[in-house]
């Protein structure tokens, strides 16, 4: 295997609008070598990849700085088409395949074996004939190739996942050109086998002479395949290690240790949980949310306890409340206070004693044109139909205005929401209030059990100490059960009786907030 | 319920696809005998209405394989078919000439304006349909303009019998006397008395095998490709927009031949309506033969043909007999035209939506139990 | 560039194809006429019945005309080259005398008039355009020493149908103009206008054409003031 070197990326700084998010990054990957990438979500691995195979998103939004050498060449792709010329593939996790079509199809799509025949001269090359039989065998050979057992007739839509990964790479391979090939988590959808067999797949490419980036969560993969490896943190490049001068739990350190030490410290003692009664009982929960997809989640939610959900952005942690309250479609099997729960129906959730403070606060969570008070007491009244005069035995109801500024301040000195009044606009409130505004909404329902997802996003460190101690508050208090999301760990450990991680849709596992946070790190990326 | 045992899914699946063609062969086996007509009138009307229908029908194909749906633009194409053939009754061509003249004629003019629904309809993705219903209606009254005040005055029209007594304007109706079956007669066959319109049919068999060879051209694969996932194809590098356009400007230049075959066989010319309704019993008969927006096939075409147009045969009779008024069907083919590309719309959504919740079935791993809470 | 080639010819071989088309395409109304024919002071009279075959159409029988009929047949065709059968029968549908003859048609031609008394004694004319230019000038007119002047806005309907309107020749007016009529039997309807268009004088006039005259000119003073030799032949 030759030793020279392919792709030197140098001092790659990219910016959308001000907002930093490489800084500095350089690379070098060797012929035939694989390089593993890894970082969190939001670390800057797309954005990197995106630079280097030339994406429209890149140059749309002001272009970047530094420079890619390409086998001794200095490139700048104008678009992904120049990067695939020079030989850069790529395979996107999002499958760039089309499922009416035959794998030979989606292997050849826009490469065509044709030929000219009379109109060709007349209209153009576009009306050439398909040579369907020399398409079919070449595409077989590019799986054959890949070394899987596929058929190049299969039609896409009938093939498992990954089959369809294994097409899109055997469309890399068969351009003759490609040195050099970008997987953006190619095994995240597949089971364990498939990715087993995925991986001998690149490391057989690797044996070929062509290089590999391959993006991970797994780090399992990562220290299985790859020759080198590549730690991204907040943008900037914070180790380069071959791999076998690593362990994954130095990997997972590099990768998360940003705030260890930084978080809110624990101050209440954590309760015992294993005798306490199930007040929630979740089973094979699935729940179809873009981004946050849930695949199958068991969980048992004890009375009284705070329990936090914890994990990696778009690992799915997000969508168990959202699902169990009923906004995206979901599945399974949910019991509350020993009743089932109808799913997909918001109304049913509220009406059995749960509530959910989004982690939208914008779009779900407040009526941003409404007064401070009307927020507040909007879901109350709604649900409990508290806060409204009835006249003519019911027929008519009117709004208890009085009853509802009452409530409202209430919770505006308790809450210590700053404001002018209650009849302040929730849109002209900070980040911070309108998130207690939010809370306030949830705890005027007076709920067996509340959801709070993504509680301190936006918010100020002040802010947000506040919002805990006040969730925290409420617990103690009135015994109210209640579930956090968060992607910060340090808060779910802060105010958690248990924090469970959540990883590619399923439960990874269940830890004490006190656990080691090298245990949570390799939660959060062992699948 | 969800999940239906995989046979029953199978039958249901046929059903559901199937449901309005085997909606249409039920009303017919009710009908026909109804209607008290002969098998040979019948048989007779339906080599008829194929050789005129046959041409627009199949017009539509190429734009649902783009995945621009059902293009009511093929208005426009019969739009510029009329004009050709004003034109060649002004210069007083005949018979077969006349035919291909006023084809040869109204194709520039059939490519620009299938060009220009192309670029209006590529800033409507996703809302082709209505785009090009509405885009028919537009230039309908570009149409009206040229034919009811150009002609004649600015663009040179003499021909006494075409032009309105005012000395500008194309007549309400026109005589195509000369063109008249010129080319249905242009082979000659009987066959138990019933007239073949055997050169028709040849146009309509070279259509097909156009078709069908289109459909292996390079054009044609981009077309597929772009018709089942544009973002798809635009990252393989084939240039979308250009393969919707070019879908919309072979269907409106079929449906220029279409619309003037279509009147050779007729024999007279409305000059303000023989276009209007041709989009929509175009469609109707397509969506009656199984098609729907997404999908269509020359056997969608010919199937929806004969029993869209037995219905129109046989209900103005069965009408009568039924409820002792003819008027009664011409009333039930207007009716039942809309209400089938309502259905086949609502279908389409339906069973897109059906399809998604099939796809994300694959995420419930053993929640079969579970299943029943879902719905 | 070989495409282009192979476009430009195609291009090209498609307006051939509809120009050809337009040739062979086109409508030619033939009148058929057993009717008397005069020229050159010679008179061919009609006869008692005749069957004209046009290429290889239906034949059609024409007797010899009388009262108002014109003994007249319109046949329909298309195509330049056509030949013409003329039998003459007797009572008994026995043919006594045939002839067949070919004519060419020029393609803007849209009605011919054949005339078989002169196809059968090949006279000149016997087939004509039955579409006649008429020409008529508002010029000054001279005859006999007398000159008659042109009239400063006339307005000349001619058959009823066609309407000129002429002014003076000078200021950019030519003092003429044209219209096409069918057939050989006209009407000229003249109003004579002042610059308000107020009608002053008005005269009709009927007149007759020759088989073969296709260009006839008339001149305006020369009709309001009866003056012979109003209608001429025409010359470029």
């Amino acid at each position: 295997m030759p030793d020279d070197i392919l792709l030197k990326m140098k001092n790659i700084t990219k910016d959308f609008y001000g907002n930093q998010v490489l800084t500095g990054v350089n690379m070098e990957l060797k012929r035939g070598h694989i390089l593993g990438l890894v970082g969190e979500n939001g670390a800057g691995k797309s954005t990197l990849m995106n630079i280097l195979f030339g994406s429209t998103v890149i140059k749309e939004t002001g272009g970047f700085t530094g420079e890619i050498e390409l086998d001794g060449k200095i490139c700048n792709f104008e678009s992904p088409f120049d990067a695939l010329d020079a030989g850069v593939g790529m395979v996107h996790q999002e499958f760039m395949l089309i499922p009416g079509f035959q794998a030979a199809e989606n292997i050849m799509l826009n490469r065509e074996l044709t030929q000219r025949n009379f109109w060709v001269d007349v209209f153009g090359e576009r009306l050439s004939s398909l040579k369907n039989e020399e398409m079919i065998k070449r595409a077989q050979k590019a799986i054959d190739t890949v070394g899987v057992d596929l058929d190049a007739k299969t039609l896409v839509s009938e093939m498992p996942v990954a089959h369809k990964q294994f097409t899109e790479i055997a469309r890399e391979i068969d351009r003759e050109a490609t040195k050099l090939l970008i997987l953006d988590e190619p095994t995240a959808v597949l089971t364990e086998s498939e990715a087993e067999i995925m991986l001998s797949v690149v490391r057989r490419l690797a044996d070929m002479g062509i290089s590999v980036i391959f993006i991970s969560h797994r780090l399992k993969e990562i220290m299985q395949i790859c020759n080198e490896l590549v730690v991204l943190r907040d943008g900037k490049l914070v180790k380069e290690v071959p791999t076998n001068e690593t362990n994954p739990e130095k990997i997972s350190e590099w990768m998360v240790g940003r705030e260890i030490g930084g978080g809110p410290a624990r101050e209440a003692p954590v309760k015992q949980t294993e005798e306490m009664e199930t007040v929630l009982k979740v089973r094979n929960l699935w729940v179809d949310m873009p981004g946050e997809r849930v695949i199958n989640v068991d969980l048992d939610i004890k009375k009284g306890e705070i329990f936090g959900i914890g994990g990696l952005a778009g690992q799915g942690k997000l969508g168990i409340p959202n699902g169990i309250m009923g906004l995206y479609p979901a599945g399974g099997k949910v019991e509350f206070q020993g009743k089932k729960i109808k799913l997909n129906n918001p109304r049913f959730a509220l009406d059995s004693g749960m509530a959910f403070v989004s982690e939208d606060r914008r779009d779900v969570g407040l009526l941003l044109e409404e007064p401070i008070d009307w927020n507040i007491s909007f879901t109350v009244m709604q649900t409990q139909e508290k806060y409204l005069k009835k006249i003519l035995g019911g027929l008519i109801k009117w709004r208890d205005d009085k009853a509802i500024a009452k409530l409202a301040q209430e919770y505006i000195d308790l809450l210590e929401i700053r404001c002018t009044s209650s009849k302040q606009l929730a849109k002209e409130l900070s980040g911070g209030n309108q998130q207690k505004v939010c809370l306030a909404k949830a705890f005027a329902v007076r709920p067996d059990l509340l959801f709070v997802s993504e509680p301190t996003r936006g918010i100020d460190v002040g802010a947000k100490q506040l919002v805990l101690d006040t969730l925290h508050e409420y617990n103690e208090k009135y015994g109210i059960t209640i579930i956090v999301c968060s992607s910060e760990l340090e808060e779910l450990r802060s105010i958690s009786d248990r924090v469970a991680i959540v990883s590619e849709g399923r439960i990874a596992g269940i830890l004490s907030p006190t656990a080691p946070l090298k245990e949570f790190g390799a939660l959060m990326l062992e699948a | 319920m969800s999940i239906l045992k995989s046979k029953d899914n199978k039958i249901a699946r046929f059903f559901i696809n199937n449901a309005v063609p085997i909606l249409f062969i039920l009303f017919a086996v009710f009908a026909i005998p109804m209607a008290d007509l002969s098998i040979e009138y019948l048989v007779a009307e339906m080599i008829t209405r194929l050789a005129r229908y046959s041409f627009l029908v199949l017009a539509l194909l190429i734009p649902v394989i783009a995945g621009m749906g059902m293009n009511f633009g093929i208005v426009l194409g019969a739009m510029a078919g009329q004009v050709g053939l004003i034109f060649v009754m002004d210069w007083g061509v005949m018979g077969v000439p006349a035919f291909f003249l006023a084809i040869i004629i109204s194709m520039p003019l059939a490519v620009f304006l299938g060009w220009m629904a192309g670029i209006a309809l590529n800033h409507a993705k996703g809302r082709e349909m209505v785009t090009s219903y509405i885009l028919g209606f537009f230039i309908n009254g570009v149409y009206q303009l040229l034919v009811l005040y150009s002609m004649g005055s600015i663009i040179p029209i003499n021909n006494s019998k075409i032009v309105l007594p005012r000395g500008y304007g194309i007549r309400n109706a026109i005589d195509l006397v000369n063109l008249r079956k010129s080319v249905d007669r242009l082979i000659p066959l009987e066959i138990n008395g019933i007239e073949i319109p055997v050169m028709t049919f040849i146009l309509v068999a070279i259509l097909c095998v156009f078709i069908v060879w289109f459909r292996k051209t390079k054009l044609g694969q981009d077309m597929r490709a772009v018709g089942q996932n544009m973002e798809v194809a635009r990252n393989a590098g084939i240039p979308v927009e250009r393969t919707r356009i070019l879908a919309i400007v072979i269907s409106t230049v079929l449906a220029c031949i279409g619309q003037i075959i279509f009147l050779q066989n007729i024999g007279t010319m409305n000059t303000y309506n023989s276009h209007e309704q041709i989009g929509m019993f175009s469609i109707a008969a397509l969506l009656v033969g199984g098609a729907s927006v997404a999908k269509a096939s020359i056997k969608n075409a010919f199937v929806g043909i004969i029993l869209f147009h037995i219905m129109f045969v046989v209900a103005p009779r069965a009408g009568k007999t039924l409820m002792g008024e003819a008027q009664i069907g011409e009333y039930f083919r207007v009716f039942v035209s809309y209400a089938i590309i309502a259905i086949a719309l609502a279908l389409h959504a339906w069973r897109k939506n059906k399809e998604a919740e099939f796809a994300r079935r694959s995420l419930r791993v053993d929640t079969e139990e579970a299943a029943g809470t879902s719905e | 560039m070989k495409g282009w080639i192979i476009r430009s010819t195609l291009i090209l071989a498609i307006i051939v194809l509809a120009v050809f088309l337009y040739i062979i395409g086109k409508e030619h109304v033939i009148f058929v006429e057993n009717n008397t024919f005069t020229i050159d002071g010679k008179v061919y009279e009609p006869y008692d019945l005749v069957r004209v075959t046009l290429d290889s159409g239906e034949p059609v029988e024409l007797k010899k005309p009388r009262g108002r009929s014109l003994g007249r047949a319109k046949v329909s065709t298309t195509g330049l080259n056509h030949k013409v059968l003329v039998e003459i029968l007797d009572d008994d549908d026995n043919v006594i005398e045939s002839k067949e003859a070919k004519f060419n048609v020029k393609n803007n031609v849209e009605e011919l008039l054949l005339n078989i008394p002169a196809l059968m004694h090949d006279a000149e004319g016997w087939v004509a355009n039955n579409q006649k230019t008429i020409y008529v000038e508002n010029k000054p007119f001279t005859a006999d020493g007398k000159t008659y002047e042109p009239y400063e806005f006339v307005r000349v309907i001619l058959d009823r149908s066609k309407s000129l309107e002429i002014r003076k020749p000078g200021d950019g007016h030519t003092g003429m103009d044209k219209g096409v009529v069918t057939d050989l039997r006209h009407t000229l309807y003249i109003e004579i206008m002042d610059n308000e268009e107020k009608v002053l004088e008005s005269k009709e006039v009927s007149y007759t054409v020759g088989h073969a005259q296709e260009k006839l000119l008339i001149n305006i003073p020369a009709v309001m003031n009866d003056v012979d030799g109003w209608l001429t032949e025409y010359e470029e």
